[in-house]
């Protein structure tokens, strides 16, 4: 840990030495609960086939056999049945102020951070909270407040999602989880803070569709290499830290929100305020690519095709959540406007869900089967304010980009879903407009 | 901005060593929850808050409907019990507002809504459930039978007459029959992710069973102050039971199905009735003297009135519908339905 988090392990010990104390206090007459759970998704994906020629000068035998040029290809087009995903989940809690949550992944496809080469078990969340936490658009009982400390995903994060797919802006700014300690503060029912003091998440490259893609791959510094998963036509994007790194600067988070509720919940309101200020380092080492993340990144490959107008290596981004809820239905809007070492880009994320409840016609094990049918639509968008280098291995780093999702959600039973959903993605590059679209049909599972 | 999060942080731990006192217990198996910040639940005898027409001018033609326990509850000529006495005599366990779990009968009807004579079907004819009747009075059986008629309108909103609760309560306390002496056994049932009746008057003391005849699991609560139950999830032939110690409104929930919901009043009197669907009631069997005639409504503000028996002529109540036909609320644990990311049977 370098001077760069000046007095922050002392406040950190302080809050793993005080917070359980007053939170047991509070909770004196609450008894400790675990309950476990898993979660898995089976999917059918179709994906359009395309490929974008790039101008990086590969050597032949650095293409695959028979080609003259490198592309940024699809993933995995075509059709094809994957299991994307095999979690283990535990909580251990004691009432409503202590909390250890666990989510470990023995599968996690289309999570990979970022290509197949990733690690197969990964601890995909661990976290400690003390205090309570409200959910986004419940007032506070009062003021109040906690402190999470762990691995966990960012504040501003959707956390009710009705697609399986992600949007651009989720994807880029805040998919994937972040490690360090957070707080929040209720300091009226209605008005509340929040903060963090984290790792940063990684600078990578990866599709937004539901494959990353395979960039910097052992298999690449084979001779001819034509490996099964192609690069994807990537974006840049904030990638899941890989462990504990306290060598760099850490990244500090805001946030300053506002609340309403209507009596039953059913009708609330959250605005919420963020921002990010951290560093970007010199290089990342992320398992399953010889890439390097942050400015390694940024200055291409060999330091030697930076963007222009890459300077400096403040990381700086600020946004502006929306949550509101009326009845069944539900809204979330998120802008986020970022500097990467100079280099602006905004993105600007909104999805509208319903949900119907279904007449009761069969019944399960005592669960209605086919209780709900809920249909949703997101639409994203991505503006990168800055110019592609002039040669560059990964040109739709800088391209403009719409997304719009489209799908619908039936729940089976209980824990059981079976979405279906298409992305239409609209891909502003140098030579005009282009699509890299997709089907996803989801069957999910959790207990 | 590297100082400004430090001082934040400072600040939200000192917060978080600070939070406030959760005020929510996790409810005791099958016992009362102890969350005091749920949808509140009116007392049963709020001041008048509505409007009140002296009735002497009122409806002069109209003919009244008997009083709840005049038609059900009495044994028929030959001397068979009814219904209402069957439920009476159905053994089972009285808790203090607690659940108790037994295989549900086939649905019994042992009271139903009142109805204008000429109206009146036969007790066996009704097939849904409706609100126990109340038994005879103490005072009816010594001789004293007054009566009191009268009619209840609803103005500015959208609600059923019939969903009212008329009921008596004597001055004096000699009137009334021991307390505690007379508990009934009422059923409400589930049926197609709905309770029925929406609305049923007991006396304190009395267990209400909940047969579910659905083929799903239902989980019923309340949060009411004093009559607050979670009977946790039940499924298809059970029939849970709660006993109602204390007077007062009892608002009933559905924790899986947010629409599911229906209202129990506890008083402390037998006289009592529902009105027909034109807003026609009669309670009859009342003692002499002074006394409080209470009209509730689920809709509405309650309303009272002191009288003095026997009654000068009709009482005619209008009521203002104040609130939804479904109170705002949460699920057991405080909850939004519409934001529960969880298995809600569990």
């Amino acid at each position: 840990m370098n001077e760069g988090f000046g007095p922050a392990p002392g406040l950190l010990l302080s809050a793993i030495l005080a917070a359980p104390v007053a939170a047991f206090a509070q909770d004196s007459d609450s008894q400790w609960q675990a309950d476990f759970g898993f979660e898995a998704r089976l999917h059918y994906r179709d994906s359009d086939e395309n490929r974008f020629p790039v101008n990086f000068p590969f050597t032949p035998e650095m293409l695959p056999p028979g080609e003259q040029q490198g592309f940024m290809e699809t993933v995995e087009p075509g059709g094809h049945f994957e299991m994307s995903l095999v979690s283990f989940i535990a909580n251990i809690e004691r009432g409503e102020n202590f909390l250890i949550h666990s989510r470990i992944d023995f599968i996690d496809r289309h999570e990979r951070n970022p290509t197949s080469g990733d690690r197969r078990v990964d601890v995909d969340q661990f976290w400690l909270r003390w205090g309570r936490e409200f959910v986004p658009a419940l007032p506070a009982e009062g003021f109040g407040g906690y402190v999470k400390l762990g691995k966990f995903g960012k504040f501003e994060r959707q956390d009710d999602r009705h697609l399986e797919s992600y949007g651009l802006v989720s994807t880029a700014f805040n998919r994937l989880e972040d490690l360090g300690v957070e707080f929040g503060v209720d300091l009226t029912p209605n008005f509340y803070l929040k903060g963090s003091v984290t790792q940063g998440n990684p600078l990578f490259i990866r599709d937004p569709n539901a494959l990353a893609g395979d960039n910097g791959i052992d298999e690449l510094r084979r001779t001819n290499p034509d490996p099964e998963l192609k690069t994807g036509i990537p974006i840049l994007y904030d990638a899941e830290i890989e462990g504990p790194d306290f060598d760099g600067e850490p990244e500090f988070g805001a946030a300053a929100g506002y609340r309403w509720a209507d009596e039953a919940g059913r009708r609330a309101v959250d605005l919420m305020l963020f921002g990010y200020r951290g560093e970007l380092e010199e290089t990342v080492s992320l398992k399953g690519t010889f890439y390097g993340g942050d400015l390694d990144l940024l200055r291409g490959p060999g330091n030697q095709f930076p963007y222009p107008g890459l300077a400096g290596n403040d990381r700086e981004e600020y946004g502006l959540n929306l949550r509101a809820y009326i009845d069944e239905f539900s809204l979330f809007a998120q802008y986020v406007d970022q500097e990467l070492a100079s280099l602006p880009r905004s993105g600007l994320e909104v999805e509208a869900a319903w949900r119907f409840e279904l007449p009761l016609v069969w019944g399960y094990e005592g669960r209605q089967l086919f209780s709900h049918i809920q249909p949703a639509v997101r639409y994203s968008r991505l503006d990168n304010d800055f110019a592609n280098p002039g040669i560059t291995p990964f040109p739709s780093g800088a391209w403009d980009w719409e997304k719009l999702d489209i799908g619908i959600r039936l729940t089976i039973l209980p824990g059981l879903d079976l979405t279906a959903e298409y992305a239409d993605n609209r891909l502003f590059t140098a030579g005009g407009e282009a699509s890299n679209d997709e089907w996803l049909v989801t069957l999910r599972w959790r207990s | 901005m590297k100082t400004a999060p430090v001082w934040l942080l400072s600040f939200g731990l000192t917060l978080a060593a600070c939070a406030p006192v959760d005020t929510v217990s996790p409810p005791p198996e099958g016992g009362a929850p102890t969350r005091e910040s749920g949808p509140s639940d009116p007392a049963p005898q709020p001041p008048p808050a509505v409007e009140e027409t002296d009735a002497d001018t009122a409806n002069p033609g109209d003919e009244p409907p008997l009083a709840e326990g005049e038609d059900t509850a009495e044994p028929d000529a030959s001397g068979t019990a009814n219904a209402a006495e069957d439920t009476e005599a159905r053994p089972g366990p009285a808790r203090a507002v607690g659940a108790s779990r037994e295989s549900a009968p086939p649905a019994e009807t042992d009271a139903r809504p009142m109805s204008p004579p000429e109206a009146k079907p036969a007790p066996e004819a009704e097939s849904e459930p409706v609100p126990e009747p109340a038994p005879e009075p103490e005072s009816s059986r010594a001789g004293a039978d007054l009566s009191v008629t009268g009619t209840i309108a609803l103005t500015g909103g959208d609600a059923d007459a019939d969903e009212a609760i008329v009921y008596f309560l004597p001055d004096d306390p000699a009137s009334m029959p021991p307390a505690g002496s007379r508990p009934e056994a009422t059923e409400i049932v589930t049926r197609d992710k709905t309770l029925m009746p929406t609305v049923a008057a007991v006396s304190r003391g009395s267990e209400v069973r909940f047969p579910n005849e659905d083929p799903i699991l239902h989980n019923l609560f309340s949060v009411s102050p004093d009559n607050g139950f979670d009977l946790g999830v039940y499924g298809p032939g059970e029939a849970p039971s709660v006993t109602f110690d204390q007077t007062g409104v009892v608002n009933i929930y559905c924790n899986v199905h947010h629409d599911m919901h229906t209202h129990v009043l506890v008083v402390d009197t037998p006289w009592r009735t529902r009105p027909d669907a034109q807003g026609r009631f009669e309670l009859s069997g009342l003692p002499p003297g002074p006394g409080e005639l209470h009209v509730w409504h689920r809709q509405s503000e309650a309303w009272q009135r002191a009288i003095e028996l026997p009654a000068s002529g009709p009482v005619d109540v209008t009521l203002e519908v104040t609130k939804p036909r479904l109170p705002p609320h949460r699920d057991k644990t405080g909850q939004p339905y519409n934001r529960r990311d969880r298995d809600p049977y569990r």
